[in-house]
């Protein structure tokens, strides 16, 4: 596929005025030393300050800046999102505006996708941030996603990634699962690697996020790792989440087997028993009922058989 | 759901065998025998049985663009709801089309009558042969509420702006020409504020206290969200998906939608057909619309957000009831605790808390089976490399 443009790099932008020239001359720098047709995709995600002025400025000097304007304040995963349904290239680079990514990075991480692979993330290993807000929670996280989804990812919420357009065109994302995406396309069959790149302190501005992510990245978690791997299957899921329900359930059911003289329901202890059998049994039919209904769902949705995984098909890099 | 007209031919089909007739006094000859039809059927229509098939199948079937008014396009189409029989259409056409002549923009009006008839339709009907072209009257074959009318509408319409009305004068019609300004200076939609009111104090009491729970739950800064005298653009209509009760919503919606809404102070003239107290029944549906309206415009796209954080809830209560009766009832002089009903409690919320996460889990699926058609942002312009800007698609879900 000859595609004029061969990098793309998706830039969400809120408010973030006094970084945006630094960054673009940085960005320049670094792919210019490539000598590839590139662009830079600026999604202003409704920044209050004067960051659209100021990448209408960089757009005048700039023939390689593009500008996706929100009408209002979205987040960072839709500015993701539209980057990538504007973005024109082979290669899709997505960079935090905030000047801690290095854009020097990118050519490595252009280098090693070309080496093979469909996904390359990046590993900020020494990172410059708080250790308690930032940096705990991030461990904890990081290891929890790499656990149960099994896509060990040192840094998943390093913003610094590296696509090949045809992951990031075949992949849905929604919420705020952008930092899903290497773990949802090699679910799909791409090829993950990761880089260690520089991070840096901020200079201008101030953090968007803060330790309130927390929960809802849990409860992202749940959702990404039965998307990701029971997506068109979801009985089997919900079979799995009964098995522990139906274990306990069995095992009361033959302890009273055993003990059927001696339980008596007017017996505080008996009832207990009896009722925790309930429990557990209704728990069981509950969830494999559900299971029928996201079977349903899924088959309304026309995602069943050879549709429902968009296989990511490798074909070899210009 | 944000899929376009277009994409969905089911939908509209459905729509079309819900718009059941066009009145069409000035179209071609041909259908002036159809006509006289529908008007001897009438009191057949109003019987309380009906056979759906055959209504359906008397009905002319007309394509949604050829049936709007004949002649050039004009710039402003005003859509009337009508849903009681003694809705003043007359009132209503004679008032804002003065306005909008005076004015200089050309417009028309699409009166759709909500399953009513009566006096109204006679009206309507009077109306568009008094003003050729100017007026078209449409009805309904049941009752689908007023977000359905002003959708049905919106396909008869042609205007590049849409201006919805009650079906009585309410605002002075004077108030047209400001808003249709801030409409020209960049506003999607203009959202009136009735101040000072004239109504009774109990009306103007629920609805203080209307637009203070919206603006709690959906953090609309709104005044005025009960007012449907509204003026927008096309688009608006078109892209913000709305049913049932939510056309009262629409200005909050439209926002967190992306489109821009301002809101003017305007000259409230009287109150009509308010009883003041609306009886327990519209204050339970109003109540449950917002907590859908709340619902999907927070949770559309991560629904194990909603589900998971109150399930999680519920099983931590009733895993700590379950735990805390089992210790007691193992102690030896706490025997008689685990009979109380405290312990059945424990295990039933524990049973809710898994039902509630399984149903978030079910929304994640049905979600990410539709996720390639919600488009969770509306782009406002792109500026291309070195080009003219152009502008943003509204919303639309054809690029993703």
């Amino acid at each position: 596929m000859a595609s004029p443009l061969s990098i793309s790099v998706v830039v969400p932008v809120y408010d973030e005025e006094e970084n945006l020239r630094p960054l673009q001359a940085e960005i320049a720098r670094a792919l210019e030393s490539l000598g590839e047709p590139w662009e830079v995709v600026y999604v202003d995600d409704g920044s209050r300050d004067r960051s659209l002025a100021v990448l209408l400025e960089l757009r005048a000097q700039d023939r390689h800046v593009r500008i996706v304007q929100f009408s209002r304040n979205y987040g960072q995963t839709a500015a993701m999102a539209a980057g990538f349904d504007h973005a024109r290239g082979d290669v899709v680079v997505t960079l935090d505006a905030d000047l801690q990514n290095d854009p020097a990075d990118i050519p490595a991480l252009v280098a090693e996708l070309r080496r093979g692979h469909d996904v390359v993330a990046g590993w900020r290993k020494e990172r410059h941030d708080g250790f308690v807000l930032r940096r705990l929670p991030s461990l904890v996280a990081n290891r929890l996603i790499a656990s149960v989804t099994g896509v060990a990812i040192h840094d998943t919420g390093c913003t610094l990634k590296a696509f090949r357009r045809e992951v990031v065109r075949n992949l849905p994302i929604y919420a705020e699962q952008h930092r899903f995406l290497p773990a949802m396309s090699a679910a799909s069959g791409a090829r993950v690697s990761e880089l260690v790149v520089n991070h840096r302190p901020r200079r201008f501005g101030h953090s968007k996020y803060g330790i309130g992510r927390a929960t809802r990245v849990l409860l992202d978690l749940l959702s990404i790792q039965m998307i990701s791997s029971f997506s068109h299957r979801p009985m089997q899921y919900f079979g799995l989440l009964t098995l522990p329900f139906a274990a306990m359930a069995g095992a009361f059911l033959v302890y009273c087997a055993f003990q059927a003289d001696t339980i008596q329901l007017d017996n505080t202890w008996g009832r207990a028993v009896l009722i925790t059998f309930m429990l557990f049994f209704m728990v069981c039919a509950y969830l494999l009922m559900l299971g029928f209904l996201a079977e349903l769902a899924v088959k309304a949705s026309g995602l069943h058989g050879s549709r429902g995984r968009r296989l990511i098909v490798s074909e070899p890099m210009r | 759901m944000t899929l376009p007209q277009e994409e969905r031919p089911n939908e509209e089909a459905r729509e079309l065998a819900k718009v059941g007739e066009t009145f069409r006094p000035e179209a071609l000859p041909a259908l002036e025998g159809e006509a006289e039809m529908l008007a001897l059927r009438q009191p057949k229509r109003r019987a309380p049985k009906k056979p759906q098939a055959e209504v359906l199948a008397i009905t002319p079937h007309v394509a949604p663009a050829a049936s709007a008014l004949p002649g050039e396009p004009p710039e402003i189409s005003v859509i009337v709801p009508v849903t009681t029989v003694d809705g003043r259409v007359r009132e209503v056409v004679t008032a804002l089309s003065a306005e909008l002549d005076r004015l200089g923009r050309s417009h028309e009006f699409v009166i759709v009558f909500d399953g009513v008839r009566g006096a109204a339709w006679a009206d309507a009907e009077a109306l568009s042969r008094e003003r050729p072209g100017r007026v078209l009257p449409m009805a309904l074959q049941q009752a689908f509420g007023e977000s359905m009318c002003l959708s049905a509408g919106l396909q008869r319409a042609r205007g590049r702006i849409v201006v919805t009305t009650p079906q009585y004068v309410q605002i002075d019609p004077f108030e047209l020409g400001p808003m249709l300004v801030a409409i020209d200076s960049g506003a999607d939609l203009v959202s009136p504020w009735r101040h000072p009111r004239v109504d009774p104090v109990l009306n103007r009491l629920q609805s203080a206290m209307f637009n203070q729970v919206m603006r709690w739950m959906l953090h609309a800064q709104f005044h005025d969200l009960n007012c449907t005298f509204r003026v927008m653009r096309r688009e608006v209509l078109r892209d913000v998906p709305i049913h049932g009760d939510m056309y009262r919503f629409l200005p909050a919606i439209a926002a967190r939608q992306g489109f821009k809404v301002v809101e003017r102070r305007v000259r409230h003239l009287k109150e009509w057909g308010g009883k003041g107290f609306f009886g327990l029944g519209v204050y339970g549906r109003r109540a449950l619309d917002v907590l859908g309206v709340v619902f999907l415009s927070k949770f559309t796209h991560k629904p194990l957000r909603f589900f998971g954080t109150v399930g999680a809830v519920f099983l931590f209560l009733g895993a700590v009831l379950c735990l805390t009766t089992t210790v007691q009832g193992l102690m030896p002089d706490g025997g008689p605790i685990l009979t109380r009903s405290l312990f059945q409690f424990g295990v039933l919320l524990f049973v809710l808390g898994v039902q509630v996460i399984g149903f978030g889990l079910v929304g994640e699926i049905i979600i990410y089976t539709q996720a390639q058609n919600l488009r969770e942002y509306r782009v406002e312009k792109v500026w291309e490399a070195g080009d003219e800007p152009r502008d943003g698609d509204g919303g639309s879900a054809r690029e993703r």
